[in-house]
Order: C-alpha cells, then sequence, then structure tokens
C-alpha cells in the first residue's frame, strides 16, 4: 500500500502540484468567502480524485505483468472517482456518470476474464531443421540421445524417455534390468557376433526360421555390424535373440516395431543419430554418417523412407493429440500401437503390451479379485488404463511399461475419442467403421 | 399530374446516371491499375519485371530464363514466375525487431485497435445515413422526412471529427509497423505495394467525398440535387467498403496466405494474393461487425446527449435518435452469429488445426466470454425494450409479464455459457474424474447449448412484438385468434426449443448435431411470420395514446452504454482471437514471428488490453462528442426547429 | 368457448408446423428425426 502511495505521487506529482497551485490561487484570487470555500473544497475533490487515479495508473503499473488479476481493481477505482466527480462537477456530470459506467461494465469483463482459468500458450518449439549431414559425430552423437531420451545427459535418469521411445523395452547400461528386449550394452562389439549366431544365416537369409525372413525381398542379410543394427532397426522380425520373441512363438516373430513406419518413424538422419551414440558414448569410432546412411538404404526401400518434417505442426500449447483427428491418426501420435495390437487400426501390431479388445477384455477385468482400481464400467476403466496405467496390469504383462504422462500429452477429447473406440471393439463381433470415429 | 410524375422521373434518370458517373470515375484507377497487376508486370509491381518480361518472350528460347524459377502457389497450387524476395528469416535481434523496454505486440495492438475502432466507426455510420436520408427521402410525411434528414447529418457530423482521428490513427499504426516491425512490414508491403497505393489514393476519394456530401447538405437539399446528394452517400460506402476489403486483404493474407510459394515468393499475380481462403468470409462479418458496431457508438452518442440534455426538446430527440441507432446495430447483430459461423466453416476448411486451436484448443475460454457477452447484449437489449415501453401510453399492460421473460432470459444464458469440453491440464482431468464434469458435462451438449440461445433470441423477438404493440391495439376483424395464435406460436416454438434441446440427450452425436438446423429455424420461424402476423394485425389499430419520445427512465440510457461498450469490447475480443490463432507466425506457415513476444498471453492479460483498448477509445469519442456539444452550444442551431418530439400523432415508420 | 376454439385451431397448427420443421429439416440432412422410435 505504501508502495503504492510513493508510485502514485511520485508518477502524479505535477498534477498535484497544478491542483495546490490552484487552490492557493484561489484563495488568493477569490474574495467573497462563500465562493472561496466552494473553491477551496471543489479543488480537494479534484486533488482526491487525482490521487485516486493516480493509485490506479499505479496499480495497473506494478502488476502489468505479474499479477494482472489486480488490474480490474484499478478500473473499479476509477470507477469510483468519475462518480464523485460527477457528483460535484455537475456541468460536466453526464459525461463522468456515462465514463464511470463504461469503466465498471470494462472492470467486470476484464475480471471475469482474469476468472476463468488462466492458460497461456508457450513460445513455439524452436525452429530446428536438423541438417544431420553435416553434423560432427558429438553433435549426431547428442541429437541421438535427445531422440532415445529426450534430452541431453538424460541417458543416465531412470524413465528418461524420446521421441524413439527405445527405453520402454531396452536398457542401456552395463548391468540395468532388460526383460523385455536384449541391454544395449556394448552393442557396436555385440552386433558383429550376432553375425556369426547359428540362427541368423548370414549368407542364407531364406533359411531364417522366423516369420519375417528379409526386410524386404532381395535385401540380403546384413554383412556388417552396422548393417546388423540397421537391419535390426529396419526388420526386427529377421532375427530375434533367443529369449526375447514374442511369448509362444518360440522367438520366431519379434515384439519390436519397425522404426521407420508410424507411429515412430525416425527419419534416416534421426537413425544415424541414435546408432552414432551407441558407438560414441563407449567411447568407440562411429562410422561415418554416410556408412550409416547407407546400411539403412540397404534395408529399407525408398517409399518407406519418412520425411524429416518441417516441425511446427504440433505446436498445440504441449498437447500431441487433440481429439479432432481421426482415430487412426490419434492412435498413431499417442504411440499405442508401438506396444498394442489393436483390431482395425493398420500397422497396430505391437506385441509389447496386451491385446485391445476392451469391450470384451474390461468387462473381466472389473470382475477380477485383483482389480483394485475406481472403474465402474469400460469406458472408465479404459480411461483409467490409460491416464493411470500402474492401478491394474494384465497378467503376464510387466508393470512401468506403458508410460504415465498420457493425462499430459492427450487432450480430454482425444482420451475420450480413444475410449469410445477402445470399448466399441468386441470379440466374435464385427469390427467398427473407423469412418465413424473420424 | 402526369407530367409531375414524368419530371420525377426524369430527375431520378439524371441522378442515377450522375451516380454512375461519379461512381465510374472514382473507381476509374482500380480499373486502370487491374489489368496490369493481374499479369504480375507493369511499373507499379516492382524491381523485377524486365526478367519477367524476357521469360515469357523467351518461351521458346531456353536458357535464357534461367534467372527467373518458377515457384508453387500455396494455396491455389498454380504455378507462376517467382518474382518476390522470399520471406525474411528472422531472428532475435534489433536489426529484425527494434524495441523500446516494453512489449512491442501490446503497442502494436493497441494501435490497429484504436485504428480499427475508429475505421469501423466511419465505415459505419454513411451507411446508417445513406438509409436515413432514403427514408427521409422517400417519407411521405414531409415533417417525418424532414426529422430523418436532421437525423442523417446529426450522424455524419459525428463521423466527420472521427474521420480525421482515423487517418492519423492509421498514419501512428504505420509509424509503429515501421519501426518496430521493419521486417514483417517490409515483407507484407513487398507484395502488397500496388494495393497500398490504391488504398491510398481511394482514402483520398473517401475523403473528397465525405466532405462534399457533409459540406454540401444544405446546398444541394432539393430535388435533383437532393437524389444526386442521396446517391452521393451510395459511392461513399462503395468507396468506403472497398477501402475495408483491401485492408482486410492483408489481414486475410496473414492468416491463410495464397499468390506466393512456401518461400513466401511472391508469384506475380495480386488477386490470389488479395483473394484468399478467408478474405471474402472476413469481408462479409466485418461490415456486419463494424455495422452494429457503429450502431452501438451512435446509440451511446445519443445517451450521452440525452444524459446532458437541459430541455425536454432536446430529450425527445436524442431519445428517439438512441432508439433508431439500436435497432440499426441490433437488426446487424442477428445476422452475425451467421457470418461468424461461415467463417468459422472457412477456416477448418482451411486448416483443421487453426480450428481446432480456436474452438477446442488454446483460445477456447475466449469463446466463453465471447457466449457470456452475446448473453449480456441480447439482455440488455431486452431491457432497454423493456424500459422503453414506459414512454407509451399502454406500455404498462406489459410490464406484469416481465419478469417471465426474466426467468427465461437467465435460464437461457445459463444453458449457453455452460462449456461441455475443453482442454485440460492431467490434474484437472483426474480431479474431475473423467473428461467432463460430473455434473455440468451433462448439460454442456450441443443442441442443448442452441436451445439456451434460440430461447433468448426468442425471447428478444416477443419483446420486440411488445414494443410495436406498446400505444397500440390491433383493430382487425380477426384480432382475437390473431392474439391467441401469435401466443400459442410462440409457447410452442419455446417449448420446441426445449424439446429438442432434451432431446439431443436422448440420441447419438451424430444425430444430435443435425438438430441445431430445426432449432434455428424455428426462431427464425417466430422472428419473420412473428413480426409479419403481428405487422398484419396492427395494419389496422387503436392507437391507446401517443409516444411521448424523452419521457423514459434515464437507466434505459445505461442500457445503451452497456450495448456499446459490449460491443466494443466484443469486437477487441474477436479481434484477438481472430489475430492469435496465427500463433508464432507473422504470415501463417510463411513467415514466422521470432520475436520474444511469439506466445499466448494469458486470458486475463489478454482482457486487460481489450479493457484499456475500450476505454481509450471511449475516453477518445467521448472527447469528441463532447467537443461537438461545445460546438453546437455557441451556434444555436434553428436546424432542430421541426420538434422530433412534438406529441402530434406519429405514423410508425420509426419503429 | 370461443376462446378454447381459437386455442384449440391455434394449438394443433403451431404443433404440426414445429414438429414438421423439425422433421422435414432432419430428414433434408439424412437424418432420423424418429430415431428415438426405432
Amino acid at each position: 500500500m505504501v508502495e503504492l502511495i510513493t508510485e502514485a505521487i511520485s508518477i502524479g506529482w505535477p498534477a498535484f502540484a497544478f491542483l495546490i497551485g490552484l487552490l492557493v490561487y484561489f484563495q488568493a484570487k477569490l474574495t467573497d468567502p462563500v465562493q472561496r470555500r466552494h473553491a477551496a473544497f471543489k479543488t480537494f475533490i479534484g486533488v482526491l480524485c487525482a490521487f485516486m487515479a493516480f493509485m490506479a495508473i499505479a496499480n495497473y503499473k506494478n502488476n502489468f505483468y505479474g499479477e494482472s488479476r489486480l488490474l480490474p481493481v484499478s478500473l473499479v477505482m476509477i470507477t469510483c472517482l468519475t462518480y464523485i466527480m460527477g457528483i460535484y462537477f455537475t456541468n460536466i456530470g453526464a459525461l463522468m456518470k456515462i465514463g464511470g459506467f463504461m469503466f465498471l461494465v470494462a472492470a467486470a469483463l476484464s475480471g471475469y476474464g482474469n476468472w476463468l482459468p488462466q492458460v497461456e500458450g508457450g513460445f513455439a518449439p524452436p525452429e530446428v531443421k536438423l541438417d544431420f549431414q553435416s553434423m560432427t559425430p558429438q553433435q549426431l552423437a547428442d541429437e541421438g540421445e535427445k531422440i532415445i531420451f529426450g534430452g541431453l545427459g538424460q541417458s543416465k535418469v531412470q524413465g528418461a524417455i524420446g521421441k524413439g521411445q527405445c527405453p520402454l523395452c531396452h536398457g542401456f547400461n552395463q548391468g540395468f534390468l532388460s526383460e523385455r528386449a536384449p541391454n544395449l550394452w556394448d552393442i557396436p562389439a555385440r552386433a558383429e557376433e550376432r553375425l556369426k549366431h547359428e540362427k541368423y544365416h548370414m549368407k542364407d537369409p531364406a533359411a531364417r526360421d522366423t516369420v519375417q525372413k528379409e526386410a524386404f525381398e532381395g535385401s540380403g542379410a546384413a554383412k556388417t555390424g552396422q548393417e546388423y543394427i540397421a537391419e535390426s532397426h529396419a526388420c526386427p522380425n529377421c532375427f530375434v535373440v533367443p529369449g526375447f520373441g514374442v511369448k509362444g512363438t518360440n522367438d520366431m516373430e519379434s515384439p519390436m516395431p519397425r522404426i521407420h513406419k508410424p507411429p515412430i518413424s525416425l527419419t534416416l538422419g534421426e537413425l544415424a543419430a541414435v546408432d552414432t551414440w551407441l558407438y560414441v558414448r563407449e567411447g568407440k569410432e562411429a562410422p561415418t554418417y554416410e556408412e550409416i546412411s547407407m546400411s539403412y538404404e540397404k534395408f529399407i526401400p525408398e517409399a518407406d523412407r519418412p520425411q524429416a518434417s518441417a516441425g511446427g505442426d504440433e505446436a498445440t500449447g504441449g498437447v500431441l493429440a487433440t481429439g479432432e483427428e481421426p482415430i487412426t491418426d490419434l492412435f498413431m501420435k499417442a504411440g499405442c500401437p508401438a506396444c498394442h495390437t489393436i483390431p482395425g487400426i493398420k500397422d497396430a501390431t505391437g506385441k509389447v503390451g496386451p491385446l485391445l479388445m476392451e469391450g470384451s477384455n474390461a468387462p473381466q477385468r472389473l470382475k477380477d479379485p485383483g482389480y483394485n482400481g475406481h472403474a465402474m464400467s469400460t469406458r472408465e476403466y479404459i480411461t483409467e488404463s490409460i491416464l493411470n496405467p500402474s492401478m491394474y496390469v494384465v497378467k503376464d504383462f510387466p508393470d512401468n511399461q506403458m508410460p504415465k504422462n498420457f493425462g499430459q500429452i492427450l487432450s480430454a477429447g482425444a482420451v475420450n475419442k480413444i475410449v469410445d473406440y477402445l470399448s466399441s471393439l468386441k470379440e466374435g463381433q464385427d469390427l467398427p467403421s473407423i469412418e465413424d470415429f473420424n | 399530374m402526369g407530367r409531375l410524375k414524368n419530371g420525377q422521373a426524369r430527375k431520378k434518370i439524371l441522378a442515377v446516371t450522375g451516380l454512375f458517373a461519379m461512381g465510374a470515375m472514382l473507381l476509374l484507377p482500380i480499373f486502370v491499375a487491374l489489368p496490369a497487376l493481374a499479369g504480375g508486370g507493369g511499373p507499379v509491381a516492382g524491381a523485377p519485371p524486365p526478367d519477367v518480361v524476357a521469360a515469357e518472350e523467351a518461351e521458346g528460347v531456353e536458357g535464357e530464363e534461367a534467372k527467373v524459377e518458377i515457384g508453387r502457389d500455396v494455396y491455389y497450387k498454380t504455378e507462376g514466375p517467382a518474382v518476390g524476395a522470399p520471406a525474411p528469416k528472422t531472428a532475435d535481434t534489433e536489426e529484425f525487431y527494434p524495441r523500446y523496454n516494453f512489449e512491442s505486440r501490446v503497442l502494436l495492438w493497441v494501435a490497429n485497435q484504436q485504428h480499427l475502432y475508429y475505421g469501423s466507426f466511419v465505415l459505419a455510420v454513411p451507411i446508417f445515413c445513406m438509409c436515413i436520408e432514403f427514408a427521409g427521402l422517400v417519407s411521405k410525411d414531409r415533417a417525418m422526412a424532414k426529422k430523418y434528414d436532421q437525423l442523417a447529418y446529426d450522424f455524419v457530423k459525428i463521423s466527420l471529427t472521427a474521420y480525421s482521428l482515423t487517418a492519423i490513427l492509421g498514419g501512428i499504426l504505420i509509424f509503429t509497423f515501421l519501426t518496430l516491425y521493419p521486417a514483417f512490414f517490409g515483407y507484407l508491403s513487398s507484395i502488397f505495394r500496388p494495393v497500398m497505393h490504391i488504398y491510398a489514393l481511394m482514402f483520398v476519394a473517401e475523403s473528397g467525398t465525405l466532405y462534399i456530401y457533409y459540406y454540401g447538405w444544405d446546398k444541394m437539399k432539393d430535388g435533383l440535387l437532393k437524389w444526386l446528394h442521396a446517391s452521393m452517400s451510395v459511392v461513399l460506402n462503395v468507396i468506403g467498403t472497398v477501402l475495408m476489403f483491401l485492408a482486410n486483404s492483408w489481414i486475410g493474407f496473414m492468416m491463410s496466405p495464397a499468390g506466393v510459394d512456401e518461400q513466401g515468393r511472391y508469384l506475380g499475380n495480386i488477386w490470389h494474393a488479395i483473394h484468399t481462403a478467408l478474405w471474402n468470409p472476413l469481408n462479409v462479418h466485418r461490415i456486419l461487425g463494424n455495422m452494429a458496431f457503429g450502431g452501438g457508438v451512435v446509440a451511446a452518442y445519443a445517451a450521452y446527449r440525452f444524459l446532458s440534455a437541459k430541455n425536454d426538446e432536446e430529450r425527445a430527440h436524442y431519445d428517439w435518435m438512441g432508439y433508431i441507432a439500436m435497432s440499426l446495430g441490433v437488426a446487424f447483430l442477428i445476422p452475425l452469429p451467421f457470418a461468424g459461423y461461415w467463417l468459422m466453416r472457412e477456416v477448418y476448411a482451411y486448416r483443421q488445426q487453426m480450428g481446432i486451436t480456436l474452438m477446442g484448443g488454446l483460445l477456447a475460454w475466449l469463446f466463453i466470454i465471447q457466449a457470456t457477452m452475446i448473453g449480456i447484449l441480447f439482455l440488455t437489449t431486452n431491457y432497454y425494450l423493456w424500459q422503453a415501453l414506459g414512454r407509451m401510453t399502454g406500455g404498462e399492460r406489459f410490464r406484469p409479464y416481465i419478469k417471465y421473460f426474466v426467468f427465461i432470459l437467465v435460464v437461457g444464458l445459463l444453458v449457453f455459457i455452460t462449456p461441455h469440453t475443453i482442454v485440460m491440464t492431467p490434474a484437472e482431468l483426474k480431479a474431475m474424474g473423467g473428461q467432463q464434469h460430473p455434473v455440468l458435462g451433462n448439460y454442456g451438449v450441443m443442441s442443448a447449448k442452441n436451445g439456451g440461445i434460440n430461447a433468448i433470441i426468442m425471447t428478444t423477438i416477443a419483446s420486440f412484438i411488445w414494443y410495436q404493440r406498446g400505444n397500440r391495439v390491433p383493430a382487425v376483424k380477426w384480432a382475437k385468434f390473431g392474439n391467441i395464435f401469435l401466443i400459442t406460436f410462440f409457447v410452442v416454438a419455446h417449448l420446441n426449443n426445449v424439446w429438442v434441446a432434451c432431446y439431443g440427450y436422448f440420441i447419438p452425436a451424430n444425430v444430435r448435431i443435425g438438430l441445431s438446423v430445426p432449432q434455428v429455424a424455428g426462431t427464425l420461424s417466430c422472428l419473420f411470420f412473428g413480426s409479419a402476423l403481428n405487422l398484419a394485425m396492427l395494419s389496422k389499430s387503436r392507437e391507446l395514446g401517443p409516444i411521448r419520445w424523452g419521457q423514459i427512465a434515464p437507466r434505459s440510457q445505461y442500457a445503451l452504454i452497456m450495448l456499446a461498450t459490449a460491443f466494443t469490447w466484443m469486437m477487441g475480443l474477436m479481434g484477438y482471437i481472430r489475430s492469435s490463432v496465427r500463433l508464432f507466425w507473422h504470415v501463417n506457415e510463411i513467415m514466422r514471428d521470432n520475436s520474444p513476444w511469439a506466445y499466448t498471453h494469458t486470458i486475463g492479460f489478454g482482457a486487460n488490453v481489450i479493457s484499456f483498448n475500450v476505454l481509450f477509445f471511449w475516453i477518445t469519442i467521448l472527447f469528441v462528442f463532447w467537443l461537438g456539444a461545445l460546438g453546437a452550444k455557441k451556434v444555436p442551431v434553428p436546424a432542430s426547429q421541426p420538434v422530433p418530439g412534438t406529441p402530434a400523432p406519429q405514423p410508425a415508420t420509426g419503429h | 368457448m370461443q376462446t378454447a376454439l381459437y386455442l384449440i385451431i391455434s394449438i394443433v397448427i403451431s404443433v404440426a408446423y414445429f414438429q414438421f420443421i423439425d422433421w422435414a429439416l432432419m430428414d433434408m440432412q439424412g437424418l432420423d428425426y424418429f430415431y428415438i422410435l426405432r
């Protein structure tokens, strides 16, 4: 309050000085005591109102950026002073009353705006069109770390995860638990050994026992360690490390999604960055960008290579999906197909998480004595499973595998739409029409 | 007799011919300029034409044209020579964004908004003038004709001072652009250079016409000259409208660019750059918005003069003026939502993402404010009409029923502003236990919300019908049946509206969205059929007493001021929404805003700046009004001799 | 008596009119107004 008064005086002192000068002038000039008292009173009102006005301005100034909800108070103060003026200065009474009323209306509307939840749109993501080709190995490796873990220096942080989503299944540090997929420590050296594995069939990929024998017809098998890494990204089924296949397939099928395909869709440049990091972090010399690119070009046909997006189209205030996109796009954006098989959604054949036949699954789960969640209905169960995956973990699947931040990256509308779709999937019934959800 | 008619007809023909000649002369510069512009070359289009010409001529000779690249239009997908420079890539430096120790964007925001307020005011008022002057011309009642003419003159008088202020503010706006956003403004003017020149020429033409129109009012008051004078208002409005369309093209270009390739290089077709995806919807929306706004400002002027009036005559005149201005403003307010709907649909068609940001994303709460304001506008209109019943003998018949209307309006408003789904943070989502509020989520269904606003509009229509009947009783033979039918029709319309609103809960979403059409149709039925039936019934009527203009409670005038302020505020709000939907783009997807202010402020901050703009505008315009009144005091105007408020029986044309 | 007659006529016409436009305008959009009955 004292601050406000000092501020008001420091802004408005010329006006006060003028008004007080006027007061003195009237006292000297006017001889009639009634007139003099009248003039003195009016100037006093003037000083009072000027003081209020400058208080209001000071309040506005002080809180302009910080506490914008305090600004309507200024407007109300001005309303008060115009009404006071309107009472005592009758010749401009109408003007003052109208002005005051307008200030009051504006104060109410401003106050309303400030009372609503305050959403601020953050800055746009910086415009970076990464030029992987001209980077030094260290720069490439840094980009790779960002893609895998979401940020520089995040590789040591438990649970850090980036666009590539690799740490969902893979362990990256020596000794880290890595149940679902091989630990990738020392992979540059081990890749060479894998080529000699009895099940790899480097010379004759057709002899493999896996569900997919080549990345694409005629691509052949890897000849070098780097090519092995590239092949594993492009065609996880081509070789399954024993013990890491989809349960019940006897290691013939891998649960890993193809990384260049939606929803992860890493470009060749990004894949090169990821691979470079794998070498650089162990102090090994990485193959050049061109060599890595060549290794991927061998396993990913030109038509399948994702294009680098211009960037900037994901600037919806931190929300990944808004719920207005077609259902397939929505699933892809959210990344569900990387781990789940979702009937009716193209490319959604993930094996890491359970099959999402939720119209049939959810009622059974709710009946499970082990269920401790709060859901009462199918829809509630699905919503709960998305927002709070650890509330109930389906048998034979590990906990803490699914990201817990879907509440942050999906809008309510998006969650709603996903729930709509999943709850309509029932075993033994026709698939719902995709168009109904677009 | 026949001769007289003949003479009149000849005068009319002459007037119309004169009008066309004048219009053609004023529009000449554009027609002359257009072919040159469309060709993409010409001396006006700037530096590279020699290359273009060379490229065109040397089409057969390869190798010569290597200098000019071919670019592809981002919107029209046509190809053209990339004659312009690419959009500059800015960085957060003093070079691209010179600045004071304050947010440049807010400075520009204020400068833009003030120019826009004054601009729309001076564009809207001549339209009213035109309507009122013609109403006076065709009116058979001499006293009424004189009264209308005086009113039109008063309107123009107000806009004249505002006109010079508009020009000054336009200058300030350009300086703000040049000093704070030189890179962006340079790019924009490199594309729109010829348009900007035409704009300036049109501005000169507009000024000339306006001054002749105003100062020639007394000289051109009879016969042919009067017709010519009235025709001049048409020309004035044509020029004003073209001016606004041109200015809109820049905004349209910023929101939905066309005529340039992906790098922002101008492709030589200015019509593509003007005629962007959102240009026409913006044009229509802005014209209607300007008129509603202009009506509000004039109504506020009338209210000011009413409240400061010294005698009954003045009070009567300004009461009447306020009523006319309010009616015009509200008349244009009613189609405004439809134009808004069209604009929104085009936005969705242009970029889905943009529509989502507006209606369901970052800016969605601002639309909640807008919904509230629409409700307030209608409530205030109703309040004014009920107050206005007080100046009519017989108006008190309706008083007991006002409370029921208030009830319907309040319930309608509450339903209307209830949100359904909105972007939430996860914490909010968890706190609410789902995507929708456990209680309110059930009410925010679209058909119910439409029901709310339709109930409000229908009630407003009913209030208007009351007002028309204020001092009159229908005397047609079928009056009894008519009354019963009219009441039943409105009651059933309301019931149907409520039924459809509730029905929406029981049917799936894809069927539900169709319900809005019958709902709107019901409201329109009330508007057209209800008013028509009422007018038919009043065609033969018994008067209970005169309309006592000026005998209205002063609080009614505050309703007018409320309307005006709310219009202004809403205009500021919608302008803010329209501008901020580009998020971090100067020109959507072409030129990025890399200034430190390329983020969206909180709603509260936005609301405060809007309030500041509104109040700044009103303080300055009240000052203009005050100046006008000051001038009027010095020169006693004998013109107001045909006292508008004379209690002589008056025809109903004013209603 | 006359009033009651007029009232009945009015109600019949109004209700018929509004139900008709509800149905017709839904039908024009290819939607089923009587969805709930089926």
